[in-house]
């Protein structure tokens, strides 16, 4: 029985460890910051360590920003996470690529670090990611997404940039180049990138999930407030709409606003 | 220093060659047909070198010849051997962006030519400025006349001046001298008179200074005049100097051309009458003359510096320099001027730099049987074979302190140890067989007259022989082909071997004509050898004679209306061969087998020749779906290595080709070669005849990651790597995975849209890089 308590206090502080190299890879939030002022980054891991991570590179005029989601959460999806924020540093270590560049080329790391060859088993493990590129010469946004889409907004009105429905990792169908979409800085105001844990969080008057459409819903009413206050009001409806409700997920979203960054370069 | 390129103006059946560049390794073939021009551009070359010409090489317009040869010498060779401050910047600059030296041999006449610095731009450029400098000159003389017009002008009114001062000075002395009486009279006269006086000194007061103020007014005039003739008396005197200097010149020019033609004149009557009397006489008004030649010369040549320094004091004059200063700063400006080189100075300075052009046209010299040792120590060049002698003397390293071994044993010793060494050496290049299998062994021997000989008992003498081990033949009695053979071996080597500040550059007309095919190509093998050493030019008719994995050495020569013997030689560089006729590449065609273009599998446009088979099943497939209307005819090597081959041979086929490399360290290499030997080293030429893909180092890399997974790999992996590094890594076959590839082209009819973006973009570049090639 003391053996038992031993091993889990030994186990939690492992976790917590664990927990301190993932932050120690994510990057810092004043680096976030520098690099694109007008933004926030809301990220509720579920446990001690999260599958969930977001990662931000500079190169020259080139900006690269993803928000990933990987396979499973805790310290599995740790561990994805990890790797996940490795190999698009090494991707990204002489210069920064297309979006579906770099999306391609994340995928063969994770194939080849996972032995992947197209087998069913094979399918379980891999990432979801929107992966972004703000080109501040060509004054325009690429966008990626490996199964998570794209939000953004432009005079208040909503728009949905698709991702494709592939996964970092083998699919169940031979690997296909990701489409690289292009959208001008003047034609978006602000745009978002998340994980799937804000929409899939239970709770609210039924207990259900709050879907992809009550996430669009807040988004939509929160574009009536300043940007400054959004990731407040989205991390205070989330904590309204789950109650007393367990956490179910990792919850990352990342918010930019384009208008006040391509105002100033 | 070597020889870079020539060009021959006017020169028997060569009218202009244009620049021809000569192999950059050292070994130029020049064919042709009979009477095409070809021993025309050797013996061109000589005449470059000697200055010497024949009356018959003269053309019938009798235009004199004008010899260029352009040489590429050492980065510091001007630093080195002439100083740049006397040249001129622009030459200097020139020289500094490729380091080629230009020299011209102009003929003036069928005796005289004269060395001159530069290309046709050089030239060109030196010709406008002797021409500014004429127009200087004229507008100098235009400035001299008028100087003196006004100076002649001024002094005629300071003259007058001085004149009229005089004049009025006397007139006033008289009238003063009557006023003073005239006022001494007043004084003492009556009344009745001293009005009438007063009046008249009243008068003459009045006329007093009307005529002093005429006397200011001319002063004044004549000091202004002054003044201005003082300051251009000082010019006229520079301006006089000058025009007399140039009165000088001409005179003496003119003098000089006088004796000259009078010396010529001389010389032709004794030539047409050899009568001893009359020609005493005409010899010693020959040598009076050439010695009153030479005063004459002396004095133009004076009398042109003196007109230089002239030239310098009137252009200063003119230019209002301080009359104190002019004659420093004309002697400095004279001599700054006299530190510059001229183009004629600067040839000749250069001249004992260049390359010393030897002419070989036939081998008469052959190795005799025997020689006397005498003859050799003596130098006695009438006897038969002593060059050859010489020659092998050379090439064996003997001199004459070898014969001075007094102890018999040690010196036949000495010299069985060199006939092995000889043989040696020559079996090398000489491999035919004399008999069934024996090789050719060279022996020399020293031996001494016996009393058969009794004028020369106990002389030594040098005894040959060319022997096998059943035979042992004196030279005269083998073919006369394997004598040719050895002299020419002998010639050449001994030639290589001669200690010389100068390099050579060896000038051989039809090499080898009495030599079996076989033989001939022992030839090359000895021009391959003493390349390094030298550079050699040769002409041939014989396919045998020409290197056909080399054929950028080729020179092909022929007349421009081939039925027309009268009609201008043109001279084809490797480049332009395809412009030359089926005749006159036939040694090429024998080799090479005739028009492979009347084939299907090659072309006569459109051809591209690539590294390897896997790179032409890509390249194949790749153009099938990405740029079919494209008639593209690929051509594979068997490695980078054997491209060059490829090369000669479209070359000699006449076919338009263009070569395709990815870019590795091999392939750089090959494209520098190429660079070098075909084009001169001019990258733009080259990289439009020979693709290299920048960058890429495998065709397989134009692949993206996904296509090449999917479409050649045809397996489900994650690659980080570059296709290629995936493929080493894997140990897979290259020609497999494109053979797979072609396949599923094949099977699959894979269209435009089956391969991503990154690869299609790939393709597009590939295929447009090519076509345009081809399109050039």
């Amino acid at each position: 029985m003391e053996n038992n308590s031993h091993n889990a206090v030994d186990l939690s502080d492992s976790i917590r460890y664990a927990s301190k190299i993932q932050s120690a890879l994510l990057p810092e939030r004043e680096y976030f910051k520098k690099i694109l002022p007008y933004s926030f980054i809301l990220y509720l891991p579920k446990d001690v360590v999260s599958g969930d991570f977001y990662w931000i590179k500079k190169r020259e005029n080139r900006i690269g920003l993803a928000a990933a989601d990987c396979t499973g959460h805790g310290v599995p999806g740790a561990f994805m996470s990890i790797m996940g924020i490795n190999f698009l540093n090494q991707i990204s270590s002489v210069c920064l690529g297309l979006s579906n560049i770099i999306l391609n080329q994340l995928r063969e790391y994770v194939m080849k670090a996972l032995n992947q060859k197209g087998e069913n088993e094979d399918q379980k493990d891999g990432m979801d990611i929107a992966c972004c590129v703000i080109d501040t010469e060509k004054r325009q946004l690429e966008f990626s997404g490996a199964n998570n889409p794209l939000i953004y907004f432009k005079d208040k009105e909503m728009k949905i940039v698709k991702a494709d429905r592939m996964p970092i990792g083998v699919g169940p169908v031979e690997e296909e180049s990701f489409r690289k979409n292009i959208i001008p800085f003047d034609a978006i105001d602000k745009f978002y990138i998340f994980s799937d844990g804000y929409a899939d969080q239970f709770g609210g008057e039924g207990n259900k999930k709050l879907k992809l459409k009550g996430f669009y819903q807040i988004l939509n009413e929160i574009q009536e407030y300043p940007f400054e206050q959004h990731e407040e009001l989205l991390h205070n409806r989330i904590k309204t709409w789950m109650g007393d409700n367990e956490q179910v997920d990792d919850i990352l979203l990342i918010g930019i606003d384009m208008k006040k960054i391509y105002n100033e370069t | 220093m070597r020889l870079e390129a020539f060009r021959i103006k006017n020169y028997r059946s060569i009218v202009d060659t244009g620049w021809v560049n000569v192999s950059p390794d050292n070994i130029t073939t020049i064919i042709g047909q009979n009477e095409s021009g070809k021993t025309s551009i050797l013996e061109a070359l000589y005449s470059f070198f000697n200055g010497k010409i024949h009356e018959d090489i003269l053309r019938s317009d009798m235009k004199y010849p004008e010899i260029s040869c352009a040489f590429l010498a050492e980065k510091d060779f001007l630093g080195k051997r002439i100083p740049t401050d006397r040249l001129s910047p622009h030459l200097v600059t020139s020289f500094k962006q490729r380091p080629l030296l230009y020299l011209s041999r102009i003929w003036k006449n069928s005796h005289h030519s004269y060395l001159i610095y530069g290309n046709d731009e050089i030239l060109e450029a030196s010709r406008e400025n002797e021409q500014k400098e004429l127009e200087i000159e004229e507008l100098l003389l235009v400035k001299i006349e008028k100087l003196l017009n006004e100076t002649s002008r001024l002094t005629e009114i300071a003259d007058t001046a001085e004149r009229d001062l005089r004049k009025y000075r006397s007139e006033l002395d008289g009238l003063e001298t009557k006023y003073n009486k005239l006022i001494r009279s007043i004084e003492r006269a009556s009344m009745a008179k001293r009005e009438g006086l007063k009046h008249e000194a009243e008068s003459c007061e009045k006329k007093i200074n009307e005529i002093k103020k005429l006397y200011t007014l001319s002063e004044n005039n004549f000091n202004n005049h002054n003044e201005k003739l003082s300051q251009l008396i000082i010019k006229s005197g520079y301006a006089g100097k000058y025009k007399l200097a140039l009165e000088n010149v001409k005179k003496s020019e003119v003098g000089l051309k006088e004796i000259t033609n009078l010396i010529e004149k001389l010389k032709f009557e004794i030539q047409i009458n050899p009568s001893r009397r009359r020609s005493a006489k005409v010899l010693r008004n020959l040598k009076e003359s050439e010695e009153r030649k030479k005063q004459i010369k002396s004095e133009v040549f004076r009398f042109r510096e003196m007109l230089r320094y002239a030239k310098e004091c009137i252009q200063l004059a003119l230019q209002n320099t301080r009359p104190e200063d002019i004659e420093v700063k004309a002697r400095e400006n004279y001599e700054k001027k006299e530190e510059q080189l001229d183009l004629e100075e600067l040839a000749l300075l250069i001249f004992p730099f260049v390359p010393e052009f030897a002419l070989f046209e036939d081998f008469s010299s052959l190795l005799p049987n025997r020689i006397d040792l005498e003859d050799m120590l003596l130098q006695n060049e009438n006897t038969e074979g002593f060059n050859a002698v010489k020659n092998f003397l050379i090439v064996s390293g003997l001199d004459s302190s070898f014969f001075n071994e007094v102890n018999t044993r040690i010196l036949k010793s000495k010299i069985e140890n060199l006939n092995g060494e000889i043989s040696l050496h020559f079996q090398d290049y000489w491999r035919q067989n004399l008999g069934r299998s024996n090789k050719i062994k060279i022996n020399f021997e020293l031996e001494h007259y016996d009393l058969s000989d009794p004028e020369k008992k106990g002389k030594p003498y040098l005894e040959f022989w060319i022997k096998d081990e059943k035979e042992r033949l004196y030279p005269k009695q083998r073919s006369r082909g394997v004598r040719w053979f050895l002299s020419f071996f002998l010639e050449l080597k001994a030639t290589a071997q001669e200690e010389s500040s100068r390099k050579k550059i060896l000038l051989i007309d039809e090499p080898g004509l009495s030599l079996h095919a076989r033989a001939q190509e022992d030839v090359l093998k000895v021009f391959e050898d003493l390349k390094s050493e030298m550079q050699i030019i040769y002409t041939t008719h014989s396919p045998h004679l020409v290197n056909t994995e080399k054929l950028h050495r080729l020179l092909a020569v022929q007349r421009a209306d081939e039925f027309n013997d009268h009609s201008e030689t043109l001279v084809f560089d490797p480049q332009k061969l395809s412009q030359a006729s089926g005749d006159t590449l036939s040694p090429i065609y024998t080799l090479m087998g005739t028009r492979l273009s009347e084939s299907n599998f090659i072309q006569e446009r459109n051809n591209i020749i690539v590294e390897d088979t896997h790179v032409f099943y890509y390249l194949k497939n790749i153009f099938d779906i990405f740029s079919k209307n494209e008639k593209i005819y690929f051509l594979p090597s068997t490695g980078a290595r054997n491209i060059p081959l490829l090369v000669n041979m479209m070359i000699g086929w006449k076919l338009h080709y263009a070569v395709f490399l990815c870019d590795h360290k091999e392939s750089r290499e090959i494209y520098d070669q190429m660079k070098e030997l075909l084009f001169r080293g001019n990258d733009e030429e080259c990289s439009q005849k020979v693709l290299l893909m920048k960058g890429v180092e495998g065709i397989e890399n134009l692949f993206s990651t996904i296509d090449f997974k999917k479409h050649v790999l045809n397996k489900r992996v994650g690659i980080t790597e570059s296709n290629l590094e995936y493929i080493a890594d894997n140990n897979l076959s290259k020609s497999d995975l494109a053979s797979a590839f072609a396949m599923r082209c094949h099977n699959l009819s894979l269209k435009q849209e089956d391969f991503d973006e990154e690869t299609r973009e790939n393709f597009r570049k590939l295929t447009a890089m090519i076509a345009s090639s081809v399109k050039n």
